[in-house]
C-alpha cells in the first residue's frame, strides 16, 4: 500500500514527545545502555530515537515522564533533539553527542558566550573567594556562567552569577525532577525560573538505579558543560576529582582549558601538571586569563 | 551555507503555547524562540545567527548591508524547507501563504513570506520541477505584526475579517495536501483563519501548518 503525500511529509519531521519517551525506552530497555553506547547508535546522525521504539511504548514511557514533570513543578519544561535546528552545534562536538538534551528555563541562553567555573565540593576558604572574583569578572566581560550546582565551586559560581545580575546556566547530574545537593533547593529555583537548567539524565531508569550506577552521570554531564562553552576554568579541584573529566573533555574539543595557579602551588597534586603539558593553560592573574578568552 | 534540520511536529509537549490549535492541527515547524518581554534573546542555530529577526527586518530599517542579512534568511528558510521535506514531496501540495500584516500600498509592505516560496520555486526549477503556491489571501487594513510586542492578537474571526479572498481558487480542488505557511506562528489564530478559508472552499484536501519558527511562552511561575 503506498503512502499518502501527508504521510511522506509527516515522515520529513520528527514528533519532540514521541524522541523523549523513546530516549527514555532506549534507557530503560537495557541493563547496560550508556552515552557511548547511545553515540555510536546515533554516529550516522541520520536517525532519532523514534527509529527504534514503537510508538505506543514511546507514549507510554512520555506520559510516565510528563508526570513527573507535573509532580516535580517544572515550570519552562522543553527537549533539544539532535539533528533539529535547535540542537546548538556546540554540543556535536562532545566525543559521544547526547542525543536529547532536557531544559527547564530559556533555552536561549545556550547561545551566549560561556565560560564554565569548576572544581571541588570541598573548597578552601581561598578557593570560595577565587570563585566569587572570577565569576564577577566573567560577568562584567558579559558571559555566562556555566557550572554544575554541585557544592562547593560550583554553588559559589552560580549564587555569585546571580548576585551581580548576571546569567548562569546548570548542567546537573539528576534528572531535572531532582535536586542535588538538597541545599541547593532554592538556587536550583532561581536558576530554572530566569536562567537555564540543562540534564541529560533519562528520568525513569534514574529511579531504578543505584547510589553507585547513578552517580556516573555527573562526569558525564562535565563533558557536556565543555562542549557547550568557549573555555573551562578549574578554580580548585583535587587528585580524583569530577572536574578532571572536564579538563580532559575540554582539550579533546579544543576548549581552553584554563587552571588556576594555586593548583601548580600545591605539592601534593600532579594534575596541573600534566594538563599544563596537554594544552591547558596556566592563570596567574585574572589578566592572563583575559586576554586568552578573548584571543 | 547549507543547513540540514529535521522539521518539528507541534505536539502534545508544545501546542499549549498557540492557543488557537486543536490536538488535529498538523503544523511542522523547525526552530523555536524565545520571545521574552517582546526580545528575542538570541535564536538561532548558532550564536549571533538570527534568522527569523533578519528575516523580520523592516523596510524602513533596510539599509543596504541589513538586506543582504534578509535577503540571505529567505534563501535559509527556502533551504531549510526543501532540504527537508524534498521537492519530489513538496511538488504534489499547493502552498498558501499567509499574507503580509500591511496592505500592498503602506510603506511597510513586506513580502517576504512569497519571498520564500519564490525562492522554493527557484530550487525546484533547478531539477526540472516546479512547487506551486497561490495568493489566496490579501490585508484589507494594515495592522500591526502579531508576533511583534505592541501587535494585538487577532480572533481567527477578526482575521478572516481582515482578509480577502481572491477568486482564482478553483486550483485548491486539485490538490491532495495544502500547505499554509507563514514564517512565525504564535497563538496560531492566523493558521486557523486560514485553514477555515480554504476547509470551505475546498473540503476534501488535508490542510497543514508550516512555520520557519514556533514562539515559545514564557510562563511565569505563579510564585506564592
Amino acid at each position: 500500500m503506498e503512502n499518502s503525500i501527508f504521510e511522506n511529509l509527516q515522515s520529513c519531521a520528527i514528533s519532540p514527545s514521541l524522541e523523549i519517551g523513546s530516549y527514555e525506552a532506549l534507557w530503560d530497555q537495557s541493563e547496560k545502555m550508556g552515552f557511548a553506547k547511545l553515540a555510536k547508535m546515533f554516529a550516522s546522525g541520520a536517525m532519532f530515537p523514534s527509529h527504534f521504539i514503537a510508538t505506543e511504548v514511546a507514549e507510554k514511557y512520555y506520559a510516565e515522564v510528563m508526570k513527573r514533570v507535573q509532580n516535580a513543578n517544572l515550570n519552562q519544561f522543553g527537549v533539544r533533539i539532535r539533528g533539529t535546528l535547535d540542537y546548538k552545534p556546540s554540543f556535536l562536538e562532545a566525543c559521544e553527542p547526547l542525543e536529547v538534551i532536557y531544559y527547564e528555563g530559556l533555552w536561549d541562553l545556550v547561545y551566549t558566550p560561556s565560560v564554565a567555573i569548576v572544581g571541588t565540593r570541598h573548597p578552601s576558604e581561598e578557593g570560595i573567594r577565587r570563585a566569587k572574583k572570577l565569576t564577577q569578572g566573567l560577568i562584567e566581560k558579559g558571559y555566562t556562567i556555566v557550572s554544575g550546582l554541585a557544592a562547593g565551586i560550583d554553588t559559589a559560581a552560580h549564587s555569585t552569577a546571580l548576585e551581580y545580575g548576571g546569567k548562569t546556566i546548570a548542567v546537573i547530574g539528576t534528572p531535572l525532577s531532582e535536586v542535588y545537593p538538597k541545599e541547593n533547593k532554592d538556587l536550583f529555583a532561581r536558576i530554572a525560573k530566569d536562567h537555564l537548567i540543562i540534564s541529560q539524565v533519562p528520568f525513569i531508569k534514574y529511579e531504578k538505579q543505584n547510589i553507585k550506577t547513578k552517580r556516573l552521570y555527573f562526569p558525564e554531564r562535565n563533558k557536556t558543560m565543555s562542549a557547550l562553552t568557549k573555555a573551562t576554568v578549574i578554580v580548585e579541584a583535587g587528585e580524583t576529582s569530577g572536574t578532571l573529566v572536564q579538563a580532559r573533555a575540554a582539550l579533546k574539543q579544543k576548549r581552553k582549558l584554563f587552571i588556576l595557579q594555586n593548583n601548580f602551588d600545591n605539592p601534593r597534586l600532579t594534575w596541573p601538571k600534566r594538563m599544563e603539558e596537554k594544552g591547558a593553560i596556566r592563570v596567574k592573574d585574572f589578566n592572563d586569563l583575559w586576554v586568552h578568552l578573548e584571543y | 551555507m547549507s543547513i540540514n534540520a529535521k522539521a518539528q511536529k507541534i505536539d502534545k509537549l508544545i501546542i499549549q503555547d498557540h492557543r488557537y490549535l486543536d490536538r488535529d492541527d498538523e503544523c511542522f515547524f523547525f526552530a523555536e524562540y524565545f520571545n521574552k518581554d517582546g526580545v528575542i534573546i538570541n535564536q538561532g542555530y548558532g550564536a549571533g545567527d538570527n534568522l527569523i529577526s533578519n528575516l523580520k527586518i523592516k523596510k524602513s530599517e533596510t539599509k543596504r548591508l541589513k538586506y543582504g542579512h534578509k535577503a540571505k534568511a529567505i534563501k535559509q528558510c527556502a533551504d531549510l524547507i526543501v532540504k527537508c521535506f524534498t521537492v519530489d514531496k513538496l511538488k504534489e501540495c499547493l502552498f498558501i501563504p499567509i499574507p503580509p500584516s500591511k496592505t500592498k500600498d503602506d510603506p511597510e509592505y513586506d513580502d517576504r513570506i512569497n519571498q520564500i516560496l519564490i525562492s522554493i520555486q527557484e530550487e525546484a526549477k533547478l531539477i526540472n520541477s516546479d512547487i506551486k503556491f497561490i495568493d489566496l489571501l490579501s490585508t484589507k487594513l494594515s495592522r500591526e505584526q502579531t508576533s511583534s510586542h505592541s501587535g494585538k492578537n487577532l480572533t481567527p474571526k477578526e482575521h478572516i475579517d481582515n482578509w480577502v479572498i481572491s477568486p482564482l481558487n478553483e486550483d485548491l480542488n486539485k490538490y491532495e495536501v495544502i500547505i499554509i505557511f507563514d514564517d512565525v506562528i504564535t497563538t496560531g489564530s492566523q493558521f486557523k483563519a486560514a485553514k477555515n478559508i480554504v476547509q470551505s472552499l475546498n473540503t476534501s484536501a488535508k490542510i497543514i501548518g508550516l512555520f520557519v519558527a514556533r514562539r515559545v511562552l514564557i510562563h511565569k511561575k505563579n510564585q506564592g
